[in-house]
């Protein structure tokens, strides 16, 4: 019980810390505003914000992988991973309209049926694996694994929706699940683009002036996200959509017998039979 | 001997993985920290520099992997890019361009020389972080980037391992079926045939089709299987190698003796789920092998424990058989602590997961 405490505070943590880090580009002018004399520290900023982003990258990878990593887990997850790195093999090779990419229909799915350590695991090794294949490594890595790995590890909210709507195992969850999908299709462009973003509009004591404040960074980058972005991760949102609503039962219910094959336990024999009891929903 | 002629042998004579990874670190600090034009094309000049000596005198650039966009080109974009949006969103300076009416919302203002060239260079740090992921990414090898990954990261490293040796996996598997299917003279035409070739390769068929020799051992289910994969086909002793024992799956190796037959007993000890998912361990890349033994600083990668626990777990579930050259029944799960681990891989097969982790002696 205590363990499972520390683990949420360690994921609230992290992903706050990690939220914060990706967020400095507006918090960062209205900081230096209040202190004043400006810009003490604006020119390191985005290097203490990166190191602090992989210090959480490293940290929440560390708590992910502590427990729970059996070899079936490893082997399962190994597998839904080259998978995936495929399909973005594919889609480098032959791309899809705008920002769309298969990728996230597994993380997704991984993540609402395994939970959250195996949905942020899928996310972020994805990238990295495929990162890897198609030699697209770049500054970029850390935030797209990042993120990634968030759309993965928040699926599972989706879970007390789908159950109070009593959806479970029918179109209704596909359909709450391509919502959540969608969502993230815009999250990952919006969230993706803060990455550069520092570059583009320049260190905060470039454009400092009276007025400068967290409100109007947001505003400069929305304006800077609906003019370069927006179309583009429309079509990621639409393709999450339809890509879930179109294969998201079949594949929930292949997960799912993978689900219950891998978390049987052997109970101990207490009947004096010889056959074991087998628990967690064997088939 | 000059080294300009005698190219050092990549991953091996050349550079530390850890260097590559303190340089790449230096780089990207280097470049965050500062938007002194001055500063900044002395780290480009020493990037450039980096890429000239790793390219021509150490030969330790590897051309074949593949570049998503040329740094010259992305510069180019980049730069133009961000020094037009910062020209435009910026009103910081004396030089005045263009006054753009006031009325435009963000835009509306005074267009500086000094905001459009600040964009620039924001452009060029951009670009020069891109070019030293791009040149690290040409001179590592991919194990030798997983073996970056420290102690404590090592279930994530055996994960990406097994990730990365797939595709080249099964891209050999496919290969190896369609020349098999090809002596039989079957082509490949239209969407039918691709059945024959999608079936083997994905129950992992293909090493024992594509080699067929009588190192594999034949089984009775994986042959049930094969069975079907052959359906429709007149024959299925006619395929190339020795007879039956090709057209079964691939199951096993020569080091293992027939009673290890996954498909028979599990190795864990219960019954397997059979030959579908059973994963060929001579079916493995050396590739995989390779990945698989990095991590932990090239030292143990799965360790006993993780063995152990397939080993017990995993029956009836996973497909896991160790072939050892010396097969005891008794001690096939008693790991040796001081042994390698070498690898470990998985296969899908109808949808179901295996995966084979191979006990390496050292050699």
């Amino acid at each position: 019980m205590r363990q499972s405490g520390l683990s949420v505070a360690i994921y609230a943590l992290t992903t706050l810390l990690g939220a914060a880090a990706f967020l400095y580009p507006f918090w960062l002018p209205a900081a230096a505003q209040a202190a004043g004399s400006g810009m003490a520290h604006a020119a390191d900023a985005p290097l203490m914000v990166s190191l602090l982003a992989g210090l959480c990258f490293a940290v929440l990878l560390l708590e992910v992988q502590g427990q729970g990593m059996s070899a079936k887990v490893v082997a399962l997850l190994g597998i839904l991973v080259a998978m995936n790195a495929v399909l973005r093999f594919i889609e480098s090779a032959v791309p899809g309209p705008g920002g769309f990419s298969p990728i996230f229909l597994l993380i997704v799915l991984g993540g609402y049926v395994y939970g959250a350590r195996f949905g942020f695991l899928l996310g972020a090794l994805t990238i990295f694996v495929s990162s890897i294949l198609t030699g697209g490594m770049g500054p970029w890595l850390p935030y797209q694994m990042f993120t990634a790995g968030w759309t993965g590890m928040a699926a599972p909210l989706c879970r007390p929706l789908v159950r109070a709507l009593r959806a479970e195992g029918k179109t209704g969850e596909a359909v709450v699940l391509a919502v959540y999908g969608g969502l993230w299709g815009f999250l990952f462009g919006a969230v993706m683009n803060i990455w550069f973003w520092p570059f583009v509009s320049g260190p905060a004591g470039q454009y400092w002036e009276p007025g400068v404040t967290f409100v109007e960074g947001l505003r400069r980058y929305a304006v800077f996200y609906v003019v370069t972005s927006l179309a583009w991760d429309a079509m990621r949102m639409a393709g999450n959509v339809v890509f879930i609503l179109v294969v998201g039962v079949p594949a929930l219910r292949i997960l799912r017998r993978f689900r219950d094959r891998f978390t049987f336990e052997y109970a101990a024999d207490r009947t004096g039979v010889n056959a074991p009891l087998v628990t967690g929903g064997g088939r | 001997m000059n080294p300009a002629t005698q190219p050092a042998v990549r991953g091996d004579a050349s550079i530390h993985a850890g260097a590559w990874a303190m340089w790449l670190a230096a780089v990207v600090a280097a470049l965050a920290v500062s938007r002194n034009p001055i500063y900044l094309a002395l780290i480009l000049a020493w990037l450039a520099a980096t890429w000239i000596a790793a390219k021509y005198v150490a030969g330790a650039l590897d051309a074949e992997r593949a570049v998503p966009l040329s740094p010259l080109h992305f510069g180019l974009f980049v730069v133009s890019v961000s020094a037009l949006f910062n020209g435009l969103m910026v009103h910081v300076g004396d030089a005045v361009l263009v006054r753009l009416p006031d009325a435009l919302p963000l835009i509306g203002g005074p267009v500086t020389l000094e905001a459009l060239l600040y964009g620039a260079l924001n452009g060029l740090a951009l670009t020069g972080l891109y070019a030293a992921f791009i040149l690290v990414n040409q001179a590592l090898p991919v194990r030798e980037m997983v073996r970056l990954a420290p102690r404590a990261y090592y279930s994530i490293a055996v994960v990406v391992s097994i990730a990365a040796a797939f595709v080249p996996t099964t891209l050999r598997q496919y290969r190896q079926i369609r020349e098999a299917q090809a002596v039989r003279g079957r082509r490949v035409q239209g969407l039918r045939s691709w059945l024959p070739l999608l079936l083997p390769l994905l129950t992992g068929a293909g090493a024992a089709i594509g080699r067929g020799d009588d190192r594999t051992r034949f089984c009775r289910r994986v042959d049930a299987n094969a069975r079907r994969v052959d359906a429709g086909k007149p024959d299925r002793r006619d395929c190339p190698g020795r007879g039956r024992a090709a057209a079964a799956a691939g199951v096993g190796s020569g080091r293992a003796r027939p009673g290890d037959c996954p498909n028979r007993r599990g190795a864990g000890g219960g019954r397997s789920v059979g030959g579908r998912a059973a994963a060929s361990a001579d079916g493995l890349p050396t590739g995989a092998v390779a990945h698989a033994r990095v991590g932990c600083g090239g030292r143990r990668l799965v360790d006993g424990g993780v063995l152990r626990a397939a080993a017990a777990g995993a029956g009836p579930q996973l497909a896991v058989f160790l072939p050892v050259s010396e097969p005891d029944a008794a001690g096939l799960f008693a790991v040796d602590r001081d042994e390698h681990v070498g690898a470990a891989a998985a296969c899908v097969g109808d949808g179901r997961a295996g995966a084979a982790l191979v006990r390496r002696h050292d050699a």
